[in-house]
């Protein structure tokens, strides 16, 4: 079956979608219920296919209590963006490995499905799914938050992230002469 | 929540370790450990990995296929996304074997070399394959290795090195090619364009082409060591018509030999 592309159809789409008992529904920390395509929601979360497969999913809302409704409201945009755009290609899983690079460059919408996200629901995503388990939304967001580091000092990136620098001066000009040969040209 | 908080430092040391891979750098992977006391060990400690396609499976030494076949595992096995240090290198065993390596198996052994290793990169490697034998060069395509400080390239046979036409060697400061074939203009560009931190160069070429146009121009460089066993001139119209401009202000040591071939 077909699944709505925007929330615009969200209502509309539930009541189909619940006779076909093609979606499951999802509870946020604070509440909130929210559908997603049943196949989409097995396919890119190892814990939501557990579940399903277990029997553990409720029909009046699976608790998902480490997650805020921003948060899931993205993870299930993001199934039922993916249930709808991606044909066929293998969204091969990103083990890190030395050899090949499994990792397949975010597509041109999931580029633009993280970039719309602000500093804060960026982060809240991604610790969203990493509790779900969805290795491509994490390959997705951490690819995302990769992009924020490249090119940037150590000192530029403190200031993007608000990291704290808490080493002592004789720390930081011990590891740098450790580590010179990557601090050659500062 | 508020816009000062750090969210990227409670991130669990397994994304961190995934994010500071996506860099697609080692070096800039590596640089993170100075922001702050949580980012220090995230890579942990760079491992170090020694290959020989003859030690993988002694004794007895395996044919030279199966040897190939072993390095490819053992990189594809090794899941540390950064190494400091990355050896590859052949006893004699194998070598008698009959065929050479593979251009595109050495040359992708050096590109992910040029993605994961920091620090030192040494690569021997024995004679290439060639399709029908007699004096048919391999190409081997030397990418920019960024992060790597010293690099030794040790080949036998007609290895013909193509260094990148764009990028930098940025922390190179030990280059040593051992026996392989370059280009007079190539040299020229990888050593005064391409390697702004060189100190020390050994280069020991069977075969130069394009002599004329070797000119090592180098602010850092301090010591050269300088080999030719051919040029595709005659000797004697290479030392009549042409001269080698060196213009090395550090230079301590210069080393320049050509010999017949």
């Amino acid at each position: 079956m077909e699944v709505d592309k925007g929330k615009g159809e969200a209502e509309e789409t539930r009541k189909v979608a619940e006779a076909d008992r093609d979606t499951v529904t999802l509870k946020s920390s604070d509440g909130k219920l929210f559908e997603v395509s049943k196949e989409a929601a097995a396919r890119l979360s190892t814990v939501l296919a557990g579940m399903i497969a277990g029997g553990s999913i409720d029909d009046n809302g699976t608790d998902l209590k480490q997650i805020g409704s921003e948060a899931l409201e993205n993870v299930v945009d993001y199934c039922n963006k993916h249930a709808n755009s991606i044909p066929s290609a293998a969204l091969i899983s990103s083990s890190i490995s030395f050899n090949t690079a499994p990792f397949k460059e975010p597509e041109e919408w999931e580029r633009k499905f993280v970039d719309r996200l602000s500093h804060d629901a960026l982060f809240d995503l991604v610790e969203a799914a990493n509790f779900l388990g969805m290795e491509r939304l994490l390959d997705v967001t951490c690819h995302k938050i990769s992009e924020m580091m490249k090119g940037k000092s150590p000192d530029q990136i403190r200031e993007v992230f608000n990291i704290k620098n808490d080493y002592t001066k004789e720390e930081l000009e011990e590891i740098r002469q450790e580590l010179a040969w990557a601090f050659y040209d500062d | 929540m508020s816009a000062d908080e750090d969210r990227i430092s409670d991130l669990p040391d397994e994304l961190l370790h995934r994010i500071l891979v996506r860099l697609g750098s080692a070096r800039a992977a590596v640089r993170t450990g100075v922001l702050s006391r949580r980012w220090r060990h995230i890579l942990g400690p760079l491992p170090e990995l020694f290959l020989n396609g003859d030690d993988l499976d002694a004794p007895p030494p395996p044919p030279l296929k199966s040897s190939l076949d072993n390095i490819d595992a053992a990189l594809a096995a090794c899941d540390a996304p950064i190494l400091r240090r990355l050896d590859i290198g052949w006893a004699l065993s194998s070598i008698v074997d009959g065929r050479g390596i593979p251009a595109v198996r050495a040359t992708r052994w050096l590109r992910l070399a040029s993605e994961h290793v920091v620090d030192q990169l040494h690569i021997d490697l024995p004679r290439p394959e060639v399709a029908n034998g007699e004096e048919e060069e391999a190409v081997l395509q030397l990418p920019a290795c960024e992060a790597v400080t010293s690099m030794n390239l040790i080949l036998e046979g007609s290895w013909r090195i193509q260094p990148p036409s764009a990028g930098l060697f940025a922390a190179l400061t030990n280059l040593t090619i051992h026996c392989g074939r370059m280009d007079g203009a190539e040299l020229t560009a990888l050593v005064c364009t391409q390697c702004p931190c060189l100190v020390r160069l050994k280069v020991s070429l069977m075969l130069l082409v394009n002599a004329s146009d070797v000119s090592i121009r180098s602010d850092s460089l301090q010591s050269l060591r300088f080999t030719v066993w051919k040029t595709d001139q005659s000797l004697q119209q290479f030392f009549v018509m042409n001269r080698l401009e060196i213009v090395a202000p550090r230079m301590e040591k210069l080393s320049f030999i050509y010999r017949h071939g």
